[in-house]
């Protein structure tokens, strides 16, 4: 599996990780012994570290505060530390108990973060923006995917959460740099990039399947510690090409030293849909007609009814136990929920277990983990046409009774099956029975997922030290659809059933090995970390599709393949190596240089010129603060500015010319792509300047102003046809994107009385510089014209996405308009059809212009209430929904036309039916401001005194709310919502779109 | 310490150059797409132009401009832009150009490559390459043809003169080695749904198509026309049922109508049901569906072009295509019927075609009846009173919707007589017979006004009248956008100049002017 370089970080990995499962037995030696507790005016300091000065001796307070320490000799000095308060000395003279006061600091607090390969470093060296998120910001509010509760928390990212509980998140640091490739941030666990695959169909478009849920999904929000989010490239730049998209780091818990905790946790929340386009109960249809452009009626129609109110289920149980030198992590989850749409959910269990172990005089610490999960959703549901019961349920003819389709099907004693029940028509355009949709064709995932992890760190030297870490993270999913006999139009012979069946298979290995040295002279310090690695994934798809022979009877050898059938098999295996030095040289705590360099061998390369691909970033950091006697409201200034560039190799199988197969006629035809082998890496330039200041030490603010150029993107010129050819993969193209990340907080307490606020904005502007026009054609020699490059279009509306030199990732255009005179007046006989304009309209851009976050905290004694406040300006959104609504005459914006008598043209009244089906599909008249604002999160929380439990458990007791209420927002669907993750281009837009929720409920937390 | 660092960098770094890497070219080969294919497979690939089944070249080839014809009728909407008012989107209107050059060039190479230009293999690959060009040429005009080689991406035209004389060279080579060719070929037994690998027949195949050709480009290229007709007829055209070529397997694809009408988007045309109902065609129950919107069943299609076609929900109940129910149905390649039917205008011409037109007329209708397995031929050629019916549009829901109703096509009778009206009689019994080949239909209408195809309601191409429909298609997009200058070039070829729907084709364009 593994040659050469491979098998050495692997195995230098693995020897320095396995001799220490035996060591690990290992615990401290004999010794005076000290027992002390640590308080502060509010009572015991829990966490608060002991070390003895000059060694790696040390323990931290438990619960109570209290601490124990051994192997002490007379006159050794223990160092008692706490983030936020000032550091003691003292000396040992043979005392037993100590009783200690720890005092408030007055000093800035510099903290430490995690930064890329899990390295720590210090904030104030840093010379990118890096933004941590602690564990509070997505526990109080808690979603199935944990990366829907940052929205708004972190400046530079925009998340866009599913439509369906545990659905994938569509997470865009930066804006939208590649055309082809993905803008999806990375996902780094521990260190350590997390392959982040999509089930289920892309999504992006709408006869695409429903998209599924994403690997980072799997994750249990209760065993994350805290979130890093590296925005830029520069944060990145260690990680190589997967991360020239941005960084998710998620840093995990460890077990703590001290008294073992046993916390349970249970969230329970209740949604029901929210944004519903508005329908009409009051005109019905004319018999055996779907449309609803009949009489006035009276009927009580709503489809809100069909909707269930969704209830999503966490329960967690966690424990940790250790003493100074073994500490240990075990937790176990599950997460039950229903969806809104009757038979639908989404359930996942975790099982996490961690072990922290130091030796060998503590010089070496093995740091072990396991994960285990089981996942399962059924009838997850995004948009579209297809599997989706929500255009039967909103074109319902408004003069039937909704109650005849609730007996969804009906026994046919003919063929001794239950037939579905649908007399109304429209079956030719997907429309079904809703019921039948959701209990008859079923789609199924279940997802079986373990990932092992292992790192070994060993201290060579006070100042060197290597570490090796090796993870595997595989993965098993099996897909059904079972689609009941009859399915579809029975005049057609729509079969006995149909039967999918995929099992993928996901293989992932990453091993790396890193040495760092820290050197700290009088004036200068020094930290270099260097090192390589590997990472090996694999996938494998296999599977049938077809219909039935026998009714119903899901099996693939029950599917007939006398008729159409599929075969469907599909892998790929990728295997990245690298290695990586980073360099950061500091000067009297005020000036930090870092550079890095990281050079990256792909397999995805094999076959072109370039075999490989280095990329570098310098940065400064210059802490003002520190370079002079600063006042004393100024706890920190800090200047910082970085230049990185960052490769990212093109997709794999595109070197090689294969004959594709094509599965539904079972044959193999000459790819009608043109070859071009000369290949290169896909390049991110950037650079960002910033600062960060802290008033008072409770008021910061950071402040980043970044500008990226993405070049050599590889994307498809079209070929004219009568060459055979469709379209050649050329490299050229520039995309721009510069913006501002912004982040205000304010936090202070007053006695019993705590306050908090945190503000984000991010601000981007995204242009396309070039495309290909121009660029030589390395086979024909001649210049590519490329004026424009449809990327996207959006179902049934006009609309497509054009990117053009000067304007931007997001811009769509549309060609359809009604009828107008000469005079530019709309022609009073309204033409039954719209007639396009010469040249497409620029609509807008689905890009949002900016984002804001706001988020407030109040706590007074036990009792927190916090309250996010989330909005996006600017941007457009695209409704089919409202086209085909209003045109099938079931919108209440088409019965208030007609309450009207018509919709008013040039002081005429034209027909409400006519002007519908005549604008129907026309993306002019069914295009929206995207912005929005939303009361985003609400969460009040009250912790119980310890002592009314007499110190033996700690309870906590929340309600929260979630997406509560839109104060603003002009579309007639959440704009927000992302229906396809991995869409670079199909997003704002609603074609049948599962409605958001409004979620509340509550929390309750034991601690014992 | 220092060295132990240096130490262990130093093998990283040599690790990593001394071919640690070389698992590189095994990962990045796809593993499930072979890099080498037999000939035949690339054959296979190539004979799904014969049929189109797979749905949406099915759409391109067989029910969007084949509408047309008057025998199918596309029934979507598709937001008020597509072939029923002259105004299909560039889309639609590209999918034929695309479907023919993807799926001949490349594999086409390939199979020169591969077989060096000889033996059956080849041969039928060439044949196809004609077959398609005869397709573009009679839809869009002056192609890429006789300047295209492998590699090249901008390919100069010819005009449409020269194109046809190239694909004539070529079908010609084409007859030539099929004539060589002995029996069934071994290597194509198996693969080939049409004719298991009989030569003969392919060669009955490749004459007959080398009679339609000439029978296409008589009216403005006469000589040349009869020479290649009577070549064909000598070296042997289809002659009984058995010669005729259907795609068995649909190139291993569902049948493309029964996916298409699925969706709602194609039912039988209005035109040739109301001509059958006048007739009272005995074929009418193993070419269509009876209606089912109303009780009392019978044949009602779809008027192509009528005053609405915003919902094509509302035709669903309509008479559907026989073969849009059957997924397995097998789909028409080239009826032998076609054959008598080719003579018979011949003959009318005066070509020697080894007998007279009305022996070869009443010869495509029994092959016709044949074919399909349909008595009552006797009675059918008899009958010289039943007449094309009109058409009235009793389905549609909306009350007093009568604005798709349409007057008889023709008056035109069965039987055959010296009356002067022979041309029409001969192609209004082909069309009706040639069910499902839709170019056949609307290239006769072009070049002879015959059949008679029920009007659009309107149009909305200032270059297409209704009266006289639309007469090609226009020129890609993508080649104006990657080959301007040949294509530009090319519109100058045109009759009139312009590359527009209502522009005539070199071959449709009579003396007189009038069709």
């Amino acid at each position: 599996m593994f040659s050469g370089f491979s098998a050495l970080v692997l195995s230098v990995a693995l020897c320095i990780t396995m001799p220490s499962l035996a060591l690990a037995q290992n615990t401290a030696g004999g010794g005076n012994e000290v027992r002390g507790t640590i308080t502060d005016d509010a009572g015991p300091v829990i966490g608060a570290s002991v070390m003895v000065k000059g060694t790696t001796n040390g323990n931290t307070t438990d619960l109570d505060g209290v601490f124990t320490l051994s192997g002490l000799k007379y006159n050794d000095v223990l160092v008692i530390s706490m983030i936020g308060y000032d550091t003691q000395e003292i000396v040992y003279t043979g005392q037993n108990n100590l009783d200690i006061f720890l005092q408030m600091s007055n000093e800035y607090l510099d903290g430490v973060v995690v930064t890329a390969l899990g390295i720590k470093r210090s904030e104030k060296a840093l010379s990118y923006n890096v933004q941590q998120v602690k564990a509070d910001a997505i526990m109080n509010v808690r979603d199935a995917n944990f990366i829907s509760s940052l929205n708004g928390k972190v400046a530079g990212v925009t998340i866009n959460s599913a439509t369906s509980a545990g659905g994938a998140s569509r997470v865009v640091m930066r804006g939208v740099k590649s055309i082809k490739s993905s803008n999806l941030a990375l996902y780094v666990i521990d260190g350590i990039p997390m392959y982040n695959g999509l089930e289920g169909g892309d999504g992006d478009s709408v006869f695409s399947s429903q998209p599924g849920t994403d690997g980072v999904a799997d994750i249990n929000p209760d065993d994350i510690e805290s979130i890093t989010m590296l925005t830029g490239p520069s944060a990145a730049a260690l990680y190589g090409n997967a991360a020239a998209a941005g960084v998710v780091l998620i840093t995990t818990k460890k077990g703590k030293a001290g008294k073992v905790q046993l916390t349970y946790s249970n969230n329970t929340t209740f949604s029901t849909a929210y944004m519903m386009p508005q329908t009409q109960s009051r005109y019905g249809n004319l018999p055996n007609v779907m449309n609803s452009w009949g009489d006035p009626i009276e009927s009580n129609y709503d489809p809100r009814d069909f909707f269930r109110t969704g209830v999503n289920e966490m329960n967690t149980l966690s424990l940790t136990a250790g003493n100074d030198r073994n500490q240990t992590y075990i937790s176990a989850a599950s997460t039950n929920a229903t969806n809104i749409l009757p038979n639908s959910g989404y359930s996942r269990y975790n099982f996490t277990l961690r072990n922290t172990t130091s030796f060998l005089k503590d010089k070496m610490t093995l740091d072990i983990g396991a994960n285990y999960i089981l996942q399962n959703d059924k009838n997850m549901m995004a948009q579209g046409f297809y599997y989706n019961p929500l255009p039967a349920l909103y074109r319902f003819p408004r003069s039937e009774n909704f109650d005849d389709v609730r007996l969804y099907e009906r026994y046919n004693p003919l063929y001794g099956i239950n037939e579905e029940f649908w007399p109304y028509g429209g079956k030719s355009e997907g429309l079904a029975n809703p019921y039948w949709i959701q209990n008859r064709q079923v789609r199924e995932n279940s997802k079986t997922r373990y990932m092992i992890n292992a790192s070994l760190k060993y201290q060579i030297l006070d100042w060197l030290d290597i570490a090796g870490r090796v993870k595997v993270d595989n993965y098993s999913n099996r897909f059904t659809r079972k689609e009941y006999a009859n399915t579809g139009d029975p005049a057609l012979g729509a079969g006995k059933g149909g039967y999918m069946d995929l099992k993928s298979d996901y293989k992932n290995t990453y091993a790396d090995v890193i040495a760092t040295v820290n050197k700290v002279w009088e004036d200068v310090s020094l930290h270099i970390n260097f090192g390589a690695s590997i990472n090996d994934s694999s996938y494998e798809n296999i599977g049938y599709e077809g219909g039935l022979r026998e009714y119903n009877f899901f099996a693939v050898h029950n599917i007939d393949f006398n008729k159409s059938w599929k075969a469907k098999q599909s892998g790929w295996h990728d295997q990245a190596q690298a290695i990586f030095a980073s360099a950061e040289i500091g000067f009297k705590d005020m000036l930090y240089l870092t550079v890095t360099g990281r050079n990256d061998w792909d397999s995805r390369l094999a076959y072109s010129k370039y075999k490989s691909f280095f990329y570098p970033s310098v940065g400064l950091s210059a802490v003002i603060s520190n370079m002079f006697n600063a006042p004393k409201w100024l706890s920190l200034l800090k200047v910082r500015a970085s230049y990185t560039e960052v490769g990212n190799p093109y997709d794999r199988f595109m070197t090689t010319i294969t004959y594709p197969y094509n599965e539904q006629s079972a044959s193999w035809s000459t790819s009608t792509t043109y070859p071009n082998l000369d290949l290169k890496p896909e390049r991110t330039k950037s650079w960002e300047v910033g600062f960060d200041a802290n008033f008072f030490n409770s008021l910061s603010m950071g402040l980043t102003y970044y500008r990226s150029n993405t070049f050599n993107q590889t994307f498809d010129a079209t070929l004219p046809q009568s060459s055979g050819y469709t379209s050649i993969p050329i490299q050229s193209g520039n995309i721009l994107n510069e913006g501002v990340e912004m982040s205000l907080g304010y936090d202070n307490t007053w006695g019993d009385f705590s306050f908090g606020a945190h503000y984000t904005l991010t601000w981007n502007r995204n242009e396309v510089i070039r495309l290909a026009d121009g660029v030589i054609n390395p086979y024909t020699n001649e210049p590519i014209d490329m004026k424009e490059l449809s990327v996207c279009s959006y179902g049934p509306l006009d609309a497509q996405l054009i990117l053009k030199p000067g304007g931007s990732m997001g811009d769509v255009y549309a060609y359809k308009f009604l009828a107008r005179d000469k005079n530019g007046y709309i022609a009073n006989d309204l033409k039954t059809e719209t007639v396009g304009t010469a040249d497409k309209v620029l609509l807008g851009s689905i890009l949002p212009k900016s984002n804001m976050g706001l988020t407030l905290n109040a706590g007074w004694k036990g009792l927190n209430l916090g309250v996010t406040f989330n909005a996006r300006l600017g941007g457009i959104a695209m409704s089919a929904t409202q086209s085909l609504l209003n045109a099938s005459g079931v919108s209440e914006e088409s019965a208030v036309a007609r309450d009207n008598g018509g919709i008013p043209i040039n002081g005429t009244m034209a027909d409400a039916q006519k002007y519908y089906e005549t604008i129907n599909g026309a993306a002019y008249y069914y295009t929206y401001s995207a912005t929005n604002v939303r009361l985003g999160e609400v969460s009040l929380n009250y912790t119980f005194p310890r002592k009314w439990f007499k110190d033996k458990m700690g309870l906590t007791l929340g309600l929260v709310g979630k997406n509560l209420a839109m104060i603003y927002c002009k579309a007639p669907f959440d704009p927000e919502l992302t229906t396809a993750a991995g869409s670079n281009y199909y997003q704002g837009f609603d074609a049948y779109m599962l409605p958001s929720t409004r979620n509340w409920g509550f929390n309750v937390k034991l601690q014992f | 310490m220092k060295k132990i660092t240096k130490y262990i960098s130093l093998v990283l770094v040599l690790s990593l150059l001394s071919g640690c890497i070389g698992k590189f070219e095994e990962y990045n080969k796809n593993p499930y797409e072979p890099s080498k294919v037999a000939p035949y497979s690339l054959l296979s690939e190539m004979w799904k132009i014969y049929a189109n089944a797979q749905q949406n070249a099915c759409q391109y080839n067989n029910t969007m401009w084949a509408s047309f014809s008057g025998v199918v009728c596309e029934t979507g909407a598709w937001g008020g832009r597509g072939f029923y008012y002259y105004s299909a989107p560039d889309g639609f209107n590209d999918g034929s150009w695309g479907d023919n050059f993807t799926k001949v060039s490349n594999n086409l190479y390939q199979i020169e490559a591969m077989t060096q230009k000889e033996g059956v293999v080849y041969a039928l690959a060439e044949l196809v390459k004609v077959y398609s060009a005869q397709v573009l040429l009679s839809l869009y005009g002056p192609i890429p043809y006789s300047q295209a080689t492998q590699g090249a991406t901008k390919i100069a035209y010819d005009n449409e003169e020269t194109a046809w004389h190239a694909a004539f060279d070529d079908l010609d080579d084409v007859i030539a080695k099929l004539s060589l060719a002995n029996g069934i070929d071994a290597d194509l037994k198996d693969i080939d749904q049409f004719f298991g690998g009989d030569c003969a027949k392919w060669l009955k195949f490749a004459n007959t198509l080398k009679l339609r050709m000439a029978i296409r480009i008589s009216g403005k290229d006469p000589e040349f026309a009869r020479k290649k007709a009577e070549e064909a007829v000598t070296s042997g055209v289809m002659e009984s049922k058995g010669d005729s070529c259907w795609d068995t397997t649909n190139s291993g694809e569902p049948n493309g109508y029964k996916v298409v009408g699925g969706w709602g988007e194609v039912r039988a045309n209005a035109c040739i049901i109301s001509c059958m109902n006048g007739y009272e065609d005995p074929r009418r129950p193993k070419y269509f569906t009876e209606q089912s919107a109303q009780p009392g069943g019978g044949y009602v299609g779809v008027r192509h072009g009528g005053i609405s076609q915003s919902y094509h929900s509302t035709c669903v109940n309509y008479s559907n295509l026989l073969c849009a129910i059957d997924e397995t149905a097998p789909t028409v390649v080239m009826y032998a019927a076609e054959a008598a039917f080719l003579r018979a205008e011949g003959a009318l011409k005066g070509w020697n075609m080894g007998g007279t037109a009305q022996e070869f007329y009443e010869k495509g209708i029994r092959l016709s009846f044949e074919e399909f397995n349909v008595s009552g031929v006797e009675e059918y050629l008899a009958d010289n009173t039943s007449k094309p019916a009109a058409y009235t549009d009793n389905l549609q829901p909306a009350a007093g919707s009568t604005g798709n109703n349409c007057p008889a096509m023709s008056d035109i009778t069965i039987r055959w007589s010296d009356d002067g009206r022979e041309l029409e009689r001969i192609l209004t019994q082909k069309w009706i017979a040639l069910y499902l080949d839709p170019l056949n239909g609307w290239s006769d209408q072009r070049r002879t006004g015959y059949p008679k195809i029920f009007q659009s309601s309107k149009s909305d191409d200032s270059s297409v009248t209704v009266a006289r429909g639309q007469r090609r298609l226009r020129f890609p997009q993508s080649e104006y956008q990657n080959n301007p200058e040949n294509v530009n070039a090319a519109v100058a070829y045109l009759s009139n100049g312009k590359d527009t729907n209502g522009t005539d084709l070199w071959w449709a364009q009579k003396s007189n002017g009038s069709y």
